[in-house]
């Protein structure tokens, strides 16, 4: 027999493991990965066996569950949670299962009646892994992880499900001698001074992603991850990452070159495929990049229609998420309920090719979260109770009529691809003070319950940051 | 099994088209090269290999799982040309067949899975996973022991430790 996951033993099948052991490790994965993240982590709770089994189980598999929903916290408010509906109370109407709230509205608010008609769940739980994190704002997420910036501009990486943290070596405070200063506006920015500092470097990172799953088992992924962060505002760019350099943990700038089309704010996405990492400008381009090249900026890829001409709207946010091995650029053309969405598909990693839009049957049974560095495609049939086939779901943030003044709601929207139409799906938080709007837009968060080191202690924090990149660079798709 | 393969009037006389495959409990099927060979990579891979005219040993396969994994390759070769569940030809009565068929008893949708993942037949095996998935989902951590019996190996601590974790997803 190949392969053979979880060698049982004589007495098992009394003991703690049951039929499951018998098993392959692959299809115990395949079974797994159509769980919703609630049955999963259920799962961990059986016994000891069936533990081991789901944490040994590659990450690479999760990112076809069911993601969560993190909310973002408003910066002013104390004291974030992490809250979560309860899988009792999952609904028949409900697109998307459990949610997370990453704080921060309290528990009174959310257990009073709403001042604007939210349809959220109230019966939340709490989760602790976030109670230290009140100064600190999320940035991006990737692979379940939260990249934290904290109070004095260091950033550090959080897996809420597991408390796994990993604080990475002090970054942008020596910026001006990692790399020539160019542009004021920025680096000043990236020196840490004065309680305000995080809150503008957040507002200037447009996107903050993981090249790999940071807990991933070495036998999975036998190097390390890659944070890459892009910096800027409409005029200036810059692409920093964090890896491995030296034998230890190495922020590195890289210089990009010129284009009329790309600035900071023109980025909107970021994703590691096949071992290359692809950028979506806004418009009409997919800017390639390798980190383990010098330079790292390879080409931009351009949109063609199928006859090669290029005809796509510009101007709108892209994201790339892959889907059944397929790295698609989905777009969303207009305002949230009257968006529509196109899908393209992006040419083989080896091939020159232009990208090519996607049928509007193109998904099939396929439903996409659209996510910042986190988008995820997951087969709708796993998981018919919450998501349906040829759907894409995305979170933005509207000015709303409130009692006495307009409120800013973060909401989830379910978008039809065949027939071009877009709903409100629900409200998950809201907010009166116009300042905290960039910071409300609800994220997507693949729920990873892998352990790091499963040796560590609970919630231990790294501050050796040798130990982290310890191996040479090499990105993992 | 009688009803698979051998009895279907094939003799040594009608060789053509047809294959041998021998379960681990040393059984023997004669069935349709083509049906099996478009939807299990495993018995394609054989067949390319010259083992057109000797019985295929497949070792771990019971003979229950192989029958019953012979009829989801026929059924799914002569309705729906070797689709899996995405595709336009699967209709209602590949749909009414794959529901019937995922209503095994737990002992055999176990063996059926290992079959159908050393066969490498996908629809099969992703249908018999969804089942399993399909049994795990919405249950609390005793039912979960009862549906699969496992019992608890944890000490009362390390339960108590484990719930806490994941206290965000239970109850």
């Amino acid at each position: 027999m190949k392969n053979v996951g979880f060698s049982a033993s004589d007495d098992d099948e009394e003991s703690g493991i049951g039929p499951l052991a018998s098993l392959p490790a692959n299809v115990i994965s395949r079974i797994v990965s159509m769980l919703p993240a609630t049955d999963y982590a259920a799962l961990r709770c059986v016994s000891r066996s069936w533990r081991d089994i789901v944490s040994s189980i590659p990450s690479a598999h999760h990112r076809d569950q069911l993601p969560l929903l993190l909310i973002p916290p408003s910066y002013a408010l104390p004291d974030p949670l992490l809250l979560c509906r309860r899988r009792r109370t999952l609904g028949a109407n409900n697109p998307v299962g459990p949610v997370v709230r990453f704080p921060c509205l309290g528990d009174r608010r959310i257990l009073a009646p709403p001042i604007f008609p939210l349809d959220v769940p109230r019966d939340c739980y709490r989760l602790p892994s976030l109670a230290n994190t009140a100064r600190h704002v999320c940035v991006g997420s990737s692979y379940g992880w939260l990249v934290l910036l904290g109070p004095s501009s260091h950033i550090s990486l959080l897996n809420p499900l597991t408390a796994d943290t990993i604080t990475l070596p002090p970054p942008l405070s020596s910026v001006s001698y990692l790399f020539p200063v160019r542009n004021h506006d920025i680096d000043e920015y990236l020196l840490p001074q004065g309680s305000h500092r995080p809150l503008h470097l957040a507002a200037l990172i447009r996107v903050a992603v993981l090249s790999a799953d940071p807990s991933a088992d070495p036998s999975d992924c036998p190097s390390s991850f890659l944070l890459v962060i892009i910096l800027g505002n409409d005029v200036t760019f810059r692409v920093v990452t964090c890896g491995p350099g030296n034998g230890y943990a190495t922020w590195r700038h890289h210089w990009l070159h010129h284009h009329a089309d790309i600035a900071a704010t023109r980025m909107t996405d970021l994703a590691f495929h096949g071992g290359l990492c692809f950028a979506a400008v806004r418009g009409r381009y997919v800017a390639v990049f390798d980190f383990g090249a010098s330079p790292a900026f390879q080409r931009l890829l351009d949109i063609r229609d199928n006859d090669g001409n290029y005809n796509s709207p510009a101007s709108y946010a892209g994201f790339l998420v892959e889907s059944e091995g397929e790295l698609l650029l989905v777009k969303r053309l207009g305002e949230t309920t009257a968006a529509r969405i196109s899908i393209y598909k992006l040419p083989p990693i080896e091939g020159d090719g232009a990208i090519v839009p996607v049928p509007k049957d193109g998904l099939r049974s396929r439903a996409l979260f659209l996510g910042t560095g986190n988008s995820v495609s997951v087969a709708a049939r796993d998981f018919s109770q919450f998501v349906r086939g040829n759907k894409v779901y995305f979170t933005d943030v509207c000015c709303e009529p409130g009692d006495d003044r307009a409120v800013f709601v973060g909401r989830v929207f379910e978008s039809d691809v065949a027939q071009g139409s877009t709903r409100r799906a629900f409200g998950v938080v809201e907010e009166r003070d116009v300042n905290m709007w960039l910071h409300l837009r609800p994220v997507w968060v693949t729920p990873n319950l892998r352990r790091r080191d499963p040796q560590a202690p609970r919630g231990s924090i790294s501050h050796n940051n040798t130990s982290i990149f310890d191996s040479p660079l090499k990105i993992c798709s | 099994m009688a009803t698979t393969g051998a009895s279907d009037g094939a003799s040594a006389a009608k060789k053509e088209g047809l294959v041998t495959l021998m379960s681990g409990d040393g059984e023997i099927f004669e069935v349709e090269a083509a049906a099996v060979a478009a939807l299990s990579v495993t018995i394609r891979h054989a067949i390319e290999e010259g083992f057109g005219d000797r019985p295929i040993p497949l070792p771990i396969v019971g003979a229950r799982a192989l029958a019953l994994a012979v009829e989801y390759c026929r059924k799914h070769h002569s309705l729906g040309g070797g689709a899996g569940e995405d595709s336009a030809a699967y209709d209602d009565e590949l749909r009414a067949f794959d529901h019937n068929l995922a209503k095994v008893d737990r002992d055999t949708l176990f063996d059926l899975i290992e079959a159908a993942n050393y066969l490498e037949i996908e629809g099969l095996l992703n249908l018999m996973c969804r089942t399993v998935a399909e049994m795990m989902k919405g249950k609390s951590v005793e039912e979960l022991r009862r549906t699969f019996d496992v019992s608890n190996d944890y000490t009362p601590e390390e339960e108590e430790e484990v719930r806490r974790e994941v206290s965000w997803a239970l109850d």
